[in-house]
């Protein structure tokens, strides 16, 4: 026939790109652009790459298909270095156990960074540097003219604890088209442990160079950002084997 | 027809096959070498660094795991070479921790050095430091990928950011791990007393 | 005699020693207790906490121990006000955060719990220990993580503990503030009652009062406006029926706090003077004050005694905070009456200024204007008669003439009034002293003359005359100015 080559090629290329595109199933495309450090440094803005990210959270039925095809990642089977002792607790519950479809749909908690780090390398994809996540959580709600609806959504969640780690129903989308990146879960991101806040949060001064080569304190570029004040000392307190009751993952993938 | 037929019957399959192909990968690449590294690591403590399964080089220009290191007591530590004011402090602290020891006890323990710079502090580079420093047989340099020093950084509990420059903000943090790399004693800061850290070295020779 | 003299020499000698040696040892004084932290402490006891208004008692032990300190952090949403709620952050459940007591040369061993249903990180500062960041850089803690550090408390006094996890302010503001108190060793001296209230501030988006579950305002917080100023952490929390109760009689003594985050307070107890205060929760200490200011992140200790009954109000003397802002607490005090020291109300008496009108005690003659006066007739005179009578004589003669009794003579049917040939003219325009007898009674008091125009004491005299059962007459202007012309 005729066109049965061009025909062949057109099918072939048809295939190629619908595979392509499922492996990036139920993630989004953030494109490349710059947002504000909270931590003042030597740039005004930070840019960021173009990246794929997932859409929501990764959940409770989407982690548990991880771990049946990784027992070594089971709740028996981790070791310590890589979680402590209330790795997926809440999954021995009645509530999980009753409910397991609907919770099911729910971030996924209890997880450390180790455990996130393996699921997202298991789907192909990684964790978010710091500066991907902040990007990509900058972005205001669909339809807001203001900030302020940002703001109440914060609120909602830490003042008035109306929103719980077990809620099921995605809340807000943002305008890069993602869900919940404020107001249900903190989450983790790859560099965590890049964060050198002293401890002590009031050290507000430059450390010394005799201490760090190169230091970097916690100047922050907003002080009545508390928001994001509270995310950044979040993440200062956390170790690589932690797991916290509110606190989850979503993956990211290079463009 | 029937050629059209057959040739998107074919694209159906190589499509559907793509992702499972791509998770056969993951899990089957070097099938042998795993299981051999697997064992090795079951057989470690759960609280032990060793389980990290990374491959880094050392200074000398030989592959390492880290599991490769049990059997002698280990003080830990990162660095990088072109560190200019807190690396050579923390070197000299542990140099000075050295002293404390003597020469047959000093081959009993080794000191790890792990570069957070993964693009310079290659193997060579780290050859001409170990050399330029004066350290011993007893001092292992190690080189590895990004990703690897990451994981190590998380597990240690130590801080660090990579600069524009290309230099480093970090944490200092000295560590001593047992013959089996669980973590028994670590501490904070430079030009710290070293009283402690000899103790706990000793009490595992 | 050479003996004698060697020997009295020795004696000098001797004398100057022991002079030399008493004086040296009388030259250090009672010296202050200094902690030797080398020195070991013996046995270990757990810290009985409690919330404010209650104070825990104190360590019996005779020597330093170990003392071991679980504080768990919790955030809860609680009253702030009536109808009004807030998400609190806590240290052991409530606002303000659990007292701990111990002594000083204590070793305290901490162990700082946060809630794994907590959203943040917490860690805690407590002023009394000395290392970094007062115990916050060893105690950062994540959500359902524990951290355990120890410390030695050097030195005697009262200290604020607070959160310092950043944001700082934020963290104090939403109430993780409490009390650590280090005591001498032997314990400050038994009184009848302590009690523990701690002032602070809370920034919420609305404005005071209003109802429905505020959150905190990071604003109003950097320009320091704050909606509520309160005692131990909501409006009313120790008052009305959670007053703190004494005892008529019995001794207390307030340990003060002030969370802040930014206001210092002007503490003082409405009725009552402190006796004695330890300034700032120190070793200074000062007495009868009134008001004693307790900085933002410090405290005071104050003493007193309750000497009489009734409700003692704890303010902060910036006023408009007490009584509009709910920085108010209160101590009921119970028993007998002591009227020695106070009475009450003893008397309660209507108080008008003497007449509208000036006064002057008679010292010579008044002479009268030129002005022609336009007389008036019986009714004018009765009516405007009326308000003089009101406002230049009722005072002391009372609305219905009746005077006082044995002060001031009666108006009504009096002889005296009646037996005078100038119809009292003399009496208005001079004013009267000296003992009179009206109505068979003695009166000596005296008048001040009034001073009044011819047609106004027209006026009055015919009032007092016709209304007062004194005849019937009409008394003229020109009368009286005759009356003064005469003179």
């Amino acid at each position: 026939m005729l066109f049965k080559k061009e025909l062949a090629f057109l099918v072939m290329l048809c295939f190629v790109v619908s595979s392509v595109s499922s492996q990036n199933k139920g993630m989004v495309l953030i494109p490349s652009g710059s947002y504000k450090p909270f931590i003042k440094g030597k740039v005004d803005e930070i840019q960021v790459d173009s990246f794929w990210i997932d859409e929501k959270s990764v959940t409770n039925a989407e982690f548990s298909t991880f771990v049946d095809a990784n027992p070594s990642w089971s709740r028996e089977e981790i070791k310590r270095l890589f979680a402590d002792e209330d790795y997926l607790s809440h999954w021995a519950t009645d509530l999980f156990n009753q409910d397991s479809f609907l919770v099911g749909n729910a971030p996924v908690v209890n997880v450390s960074w180790f455990a996130a780090k393996a699921y997202c390398e298991w789907q192909g994809k990684r964790l978010p540097m710091l500066s991907e996540w902040e990007y990509a959580a900058s972005a205001l709600p669909q339809g807001s003219v203001d900030s302020s609806s940002l703001q109440e959504i914060i609120a909602n969640w830490y003042s008035r604890r109306t929103l719980s780690e077990n809620d099921t129903v995605p809340h807000y989308k943002n305008e890069f088209g993602i869900w919940d990146m404020h107001g249900k879960i903190w989450e983790w991101v790859y560099d965590f442990n890049s964060v050198q806040s002293n401890e002590d949060s009031r050290n507000m001064e430059e450390t010394p160079e005799g201490l760090f080569c190169g230091s970097a304190s916690l100047n922050a570029s907003d002080a009545s950002d508390y928001s994001t004040f509270i995310r950044f000392a979040f993440r200062g307190s956390l170790k690589g084997h932690f797991t916290v009751r509110k606190l989850g993952f979503r993956c990211v993938k290079t463009k | 027809m029937k050629n059209i037929l057959f040739i998107m019957l074919t694209g159906f399959l190589i499509a559907g096959c793509n992702e499972k192909k791509e998770e056969v990968k993951q899990c089957c690449n070097t099938k042998n070498e795993q299981k051999v590294t697997k064992d090795l690591i079951d057989q470690l403590p759960g609280t032990s660094v060793y389980q990290l399964d990374g491959d880094w080089t050392s200074h000398k220009g030989k592959p390492l795991k880290l599991n490769q290191l049990t059997g002698k007591p280990v003080v830990l530590t990162m660095i990088f070479t072109h560190c200019e004011y807190a690396c050579p402090m923390m070197v000299n602290d542990l140099k000075m921790i050295e002293q404390e020891f003597s020469s047959q006890e000093r081959n009993e323990f080794n000191f790890v050095l792990v570069s957070f710079d993964y693009v310079r502090d290659k193997q060579e580079r780290l050859e001409s430091y170990a050399v330029s420093q004066g350290l011993d047989d007893n001092w292992i340099l190690l080189h590895g990928g990004e990703s690897q020093v990451k994981e190590l950084s998380v597990t240690l509990n130590i801080s660090y950011e990579m600069l524009e420059n290309g230099s480093f903000s970090h944490t200092n943090r000295k560590l001593v791990l047992d013959k089996q790399g669980r973590i028994v004693y670590s501490q904070n800061g430079l030009q710290t007393n070293s009283e402690p850290v000899v103790e706990a070295i000793r009490s595992l020779l | 005699m050479k003996s004698f003299i060697a020997n009295f020499e020795i004696y000098i000698a001797l004398i100057l020693l022991t002079g030399i040696g008493l004086l040296s040892s009388c030259a250090t004084d009672a010296e202050k207790y200094t902690l030797d932290y080398n020195k070991e402490v013996t046995g270990e006891i757990r810290a009985t906490l409690t919330d404010a208004p209650l104070v825990p008692p104190r360590i019996e032990a005779k020597h330093n121990t170990k003392v071991i300190v679980e504080l768990e952090i919790i955030e809860k949403t609680m009253r702030l006000a009536d109808g009004v709620d807030y998400t609190f952050w806590t240290f052991g459940g409530k606002v303000p955060g659990k007292f701990i007591r111990v002594r000083q040369g204590d070793l305290v061993e901490f162990h700082l719990h946060n809630h794994p249903d907590n959203m943040l990180p917490h860690n805690i500062d407590l002023h009394a220990v000395t290392g970094p960041g007062g115990g916050a850089e060893a105690s950062l803690i994540a959500p359902g993580k524990s951290a355990q550090f120890s410390f030695r408390a050097l030195n005697q006094g009262l200290y604020v503990y607070h959160c310092a996890t950043a944001p700082v302010g934020m963290h104090i503001a939403n109430g993780m503030y409490g009390l650590i108190l280090v005591e001498p060793l032997e314990g400050f001296p038994p009184v009848d009652h302590e009690f523990y209230v701690m002032q602070s501030e809370f920034y919420t988006t609305g404005r005071f009062g209003e109802k429905g579950h505020q959150d905190f305002d990071m604003q109003k917080a950097l320009d320091e406006r704050p909606d509520y100023v309160v005692m131990n952490g909501a409006v009313g929390a120790s008052s009305g029926e959670n007053a703190m109760k004494v005892k008529v009689g019995e001794t207390v003594r307030l340990y003060m706090g002030n969370g802040g985050p930014n206001l210092v307070s002007s503490f003082h107890v409405i009725g009552e003077i402190f006796d004695k205060v330890y300034v700032e929760g120190g070793t200074l200490t000062n007495h009868d004050l009134q008001t004693t200011l307790v900085p933002a992140g410090g405290s005071a200790i104050a003493e007193f005694k309750c000497e009489v009954p009734g409700t003692l109000h704890l303010v902060d003397h910036s006023i408009f905070r007490a009584f509009n802002k709910g920085a108010l607490a209160q101590i009921k005090v119970v028993g007998d009456e002591n009227h020695k020291v106070f009475t009450g109300k003893e008397k309660e008496e209507v108080y008008l200024p003497e007449g509208s009108s000036i006064q002057s005690i008679s010292s010579g003659k008044q002479t009268s204007s030129d002005e022609v006066i336009e007389e008036k007739t019986l009714e004018e005179r009765l009516a405007a008669g009326k308000i003089l009578y009101n406002q230049n004589c009722m005072a002391c003669h009372m609305e219905l003439g009746t005077g006082i009794a044995g002060t001031f003579p009666p108006l009504v049917n009096s002889d005296y009034l009646q037996a005078l040939p100038d119809k009292g003219i003399s009496v208005i325009l001079n004013g009267l002293q000296g003992e009179i007898l009206v109505n068979g009674e003695k009166f000596n008091n005296i008048m001040p003359a009034v001073s009044l125009n011819d047609d106004q004491v027209a006026s009055i005299l015919t009032y007092i005359h016709n209304n007062f059962d004194n005849g019937d007459g009409l008394i003229k202007a020109a009368e009286v100015k005759e009356w003064r012309n005469k003179k």
